[in-house]
């Protein structure tokens, strides 16, 4: 008799359309783009970019090939010469395909020196494949629109240290890292006198001679 | 030698070629008008391949939502405007997506999402294509692997910008 | 390339190639069809339309790095997929994770399982004809992959575990939410069963469909939910513990006909235990380290030792490969498996020593349940081979490799 009810007076299609009724009432989740924009959760895997030592202004990649090593699809090429004098490795060439790139961070977890990093930047879609075939300074480049978008002071990575896990194990530099300052006066002050000056004039430490 | 034009109207612009005087007005509000309609209602044809077409779903689903742009997915290429290659294109599938790209009336675009689309990504083995553009013409390349729902929405508005700049791209002078 | 050529059976059937493109088919198989009239004679699959060489990939990579091909293979479960390569790996080397570790890839297995059957209800109810389920999945689906997000920097193909433990520790603050989220989920899950369990269209279209007796399903080879549905009690969890299964309580549910009603129901109630599950975990987590002290390292050379001198330089010493004698990792063969959200994903490596698998072999359900569609789709009319293709639960992408 139940049953009979039930199919006569369409109740469980009714018990589906007061879900759907109900709907109209609540916010809708939409989030329109591009005026408004989610942020990304700190640590998310974007766009590469070459962290600015703010004391040199010059990235600081000691060419030792560990993320070359380790890429799984190989899309980083990088090329260095040894100085003569002191016996140091100067890098000279650094190229990231980004098309092939997986965004895994491996990249960024084996680098013992804390060189490269992925950004936040998700939104560099080009018409050619040449404009996202990044060398060393357009890495330097995507590190200064990052930090002016976010306008942050400083600025650190959870895969650069690796909460959670054994400090005896992680290198010396990735035991304790402190968040990198990245000063917005400071950058154009450098970036000034790039302009201005050539660039024998601006290495300040002697120990190092780069040859370019 | 003197010029004979059968109505006097007729300007000479450049050695040989005449225009009605005031035409470039009709013609550019006409392009804006074409390329206005096209841009706003771009119907992508479904090519979901592989992990990047349930990225290319979460952006067609409530949070990011396509249909407020006029985009629209249908299945049948005759009634499609622009193709979204979303995955890995193998020997095996590329006389498909070549077969079902002649079907596209034109004004047709292509679009390219994702590693494996632009450049094979990853998969760099004798059965994968290192790229759509060995053998499509491509218009916008969007790089992640899988690229967030809003990093897509970001290419088609690059795209709908392209269509904005072309120049008479109606009629018999295509 | 590589075009099949079948004759038909007599001359006046009804050839129907549902081919690689096409809106409804999961991803890219192509069917081909017989019919008389509306009803299925004979079905032939055709897979390889997706097949990149993934096993032959992994052998010019080291272990580490090939787990990031992995993840590619179910690419609607990618945490699943990494777990199962972990675990192979783990038990060939003798190495066990720390106690944190096994509870945060409980926990997140199971938040992997939810979103699958997500979208499987979503993509399945769209093919049938219901497509306010869709919405309704997709904007749960988004809040677990904020979650992702939050964990580990990627949404849909993570790398997050490790060999011995996972990458990074999860934050008390993510955990907090995710427990927030579970009562919200129970309520949801509620409204999909209000919505399609009783409705009198849904029961028509799936009742008495793609039934498979228990012993033709074992037959056939076929685990998961679609083993389950048939009345037999096989779940890996259960039998073979890994990880923190053995310290959660939980129900395998059952089904009785073997159809495809059964099947939906199956997976409905599973929603429901992983929800469970997850709660457990987080109540249960222990403190300590997250991944354990014998783990090899990320960047793992192809052959020989590393050792490492005393006189220090940038990274805590100085690099030095001795000879190709010394292995790195044990020799031998072994094959162990999982219980991913689409059945048994087995993973069966042979390591020669050095630091790259010699072989790694993929055992996928999906391949497997592929097979089982000509003996499901006996009988029935054309519109109910899609209802079929949606209640196997396919992914193409471990399909074919």
């Amino acid at each position: 008799m139940r049953t009979l009810v039930k199919k006569l007076l369409f109740l469980d299609l009714l018990k589906g359309l007061i879900i759907t009724f109900k709907t109209i009432f609540t916010h809708p989740v939409t989030i329109r783009y591009p005026k408004e924009k989610r942020k990304p959760e700190p640590g998310f895997r974007g766009r590469h970019a070459f962290v600015r030592n703010p004391d040199t202004g010059k990235e600081r990649c000691v060419a030792c090939t560990k993320c070359a090593q380790v890429c799984p699809s190989q899309c980083i090429y990088v090329d260095y010469s040894i100085n003569s004098e002191t016996g140091a490795r100067v890098l000279t060439k650094y190229e990231i395909d980004a098309f092939r790139c997986i965004f895994c961070g491996y990249c960024e977890q084996v680098c013992p020196v804390n060189a490269i990093v992925l950004t936040e930047f998700y939104e560099y879609a080009s018409y050619n494949r040449q404009s996202n075939y990044f060398d060393r300074e357009v890495l330097l480049k995507n590190w200064d629109e990052f930090v002016k978008q976010y306008n942050r002071n400083e600025y650190l990575n959870k895969f650069w240290y690796l909460p959670g896990v054994d400090r005896n194990i992680l290198p010396a530099a990735k035991r304790n890292p402190e968040p990198i300052l990245c000063y917005l006066d400071k950058q154009s002050h450098i970036e000034s006198q790039h302009l201005s000056q050539p660039d024998s004039l601006l290495v300040q430490d002697d120990s190092k001679k780069e040859t370019y | 030698m003197p010029l004979y034009t059968e109505n006097k109207d007729l300007i000479e612009v450049e050695d040989g070629t005449k225009i009605i005087k005031g035409s470039n007005v009709i013609i550019t509000t006409l392009d804006k008008i074409v390329n206005w309609g096209r841009s706003n209602s771009l119907w992508p044809l479904t090519f979901g391949l592989a992990c990047c077409a349930i990225e290319m779903m979460a952006a067609g689903a409530s949070y990011i939502d396509l249909d407020r742009f006029g985009i629209l997915f249908r299945a049948s290429p005759r009634q499609a405007d622009v193709i979204i290659i979303a995955g890995t294109v193998t020997y095996k599938m590329a006389p498909v997506v070549k077969r079902v790209y002649d079907q596209m009336p034109e004004p047709r675009y292509v679009v390219a999402m994702g590693s494996c689309a632009c450049t094979g990504g990853i998969f760099n083995t004798y059965s994968t294509v290192q790229g759509a553009d060995q053998f499509l013409p491509v218009d916008v390349y969007i790089p992640g692997c899988p690229p967030r729902p809003e990093a897509l929405m970001y290419g088609l508005i690059k795209l709908k910008e392209k269509i904005m700049k072309e120049q008479e791209k109606w009629g018999n002078w295509k | 390339m590589g075009q099949l050529e079948i004759e038909k059976i007599n001359e006046t059937t009804f050839v129907l190639q549902m081919g690689p493109h096409h809106p409804a088919t999961h991803g890219v198989l192509k069917l081909y069809c017989e019919f008389e009239g509306e009803r299925v004679l004979r079905i032939i699959p055709d897979v390889g339309y997706l097949h990149r060489g993934v096993e032959k990939l992994a052998e010019n990579k080291t272990y580490p790095v090939a787990m990031t091909i992995t993840d590619r293979l179910d690419y609607i479960s990618s945490m699943t997929n990494n777990i199962g390569y972990c675990i192979a790996i783990e038990r060939l080397m003798g190495i066990e994770p720390t106690q944190r570790a096994k509870f945060i890839r409980t926990m997140v297995s199971e938040l992997t399982r939810l979103s699958s059957h997500l979208l499987w209800l979503a993509t399945h109810a769209l093919d049938i004809g219901a497509m306010t389920v869709f919405l309704y999945a997709f904007r749960e689906r988004e809040q677990i992959l904020t979650f992702f997000e939050k964990i580990c920097g990627a949404r849909l193909t993570v790398s997050y575990p490790r060999i011995g433990g996972v990458r990074v520790d999860v934050e008390q603050a993510v955990l907090d939410e995710i427990y927030g989220f579970t009562d919200t989920m129970l309520k949801r899950i509620d409204d999909y069963e209000e919505l399609l369990t009783e409705n009198r269209i849904w029961i028509a279209r799936t009742k008495g469909i793609g039934i498979i007796s228990a012993e033709e399903a074992l037959s056939l080879g076929l685990t998961g939910p679609v083993l389950r549905g048939s009345g037999v009690y096989y779940d890996i969890r259960k039998l073979e513990p890994y990880d923190a299964y053995e310290e959660v309580n939980f129900e395998v549910p059952l089904g009785e006909n073997g159809d495809t009603y059964d099947r939906y129901l199956c997976r409905i109630q599973e929603m429901r235990q992983s929800v469970f599950i997850i709660k457990q975990c987080i109540e249960k987590m222990p403190e300590g380290q997250v991944i354990s002290e014998q783990s090899p390292e990320i960047d793992m050379p192809f052959q020989g030792k590393r050792e490492i001198l005393a006189d220090g330089s940038l990274w805590n010493g100085f690099v030095s490969f001795t000879d190709k004698k010394n292995e790195i990792m044990p020799k031998g063969e072994f094959y162990s498996a999982i219980e991913a959200p689409k059945g048994e994903l087995g993973f069966y490596i042979v390591s020669d020593g050095s630091g790259r698998p010699y072989r790694m072999r993929v055992r996928a359900p999906s391949f497997i349940h592929i097979s089982a569609i000509p003996k499901l789709c006996e009988g029935h009319l054309l519109a109910d081979v899609i209802t079929i293709i949606g209640t196997l639960d396919i992914v193409m992408g471990e399909a074919d490799r």
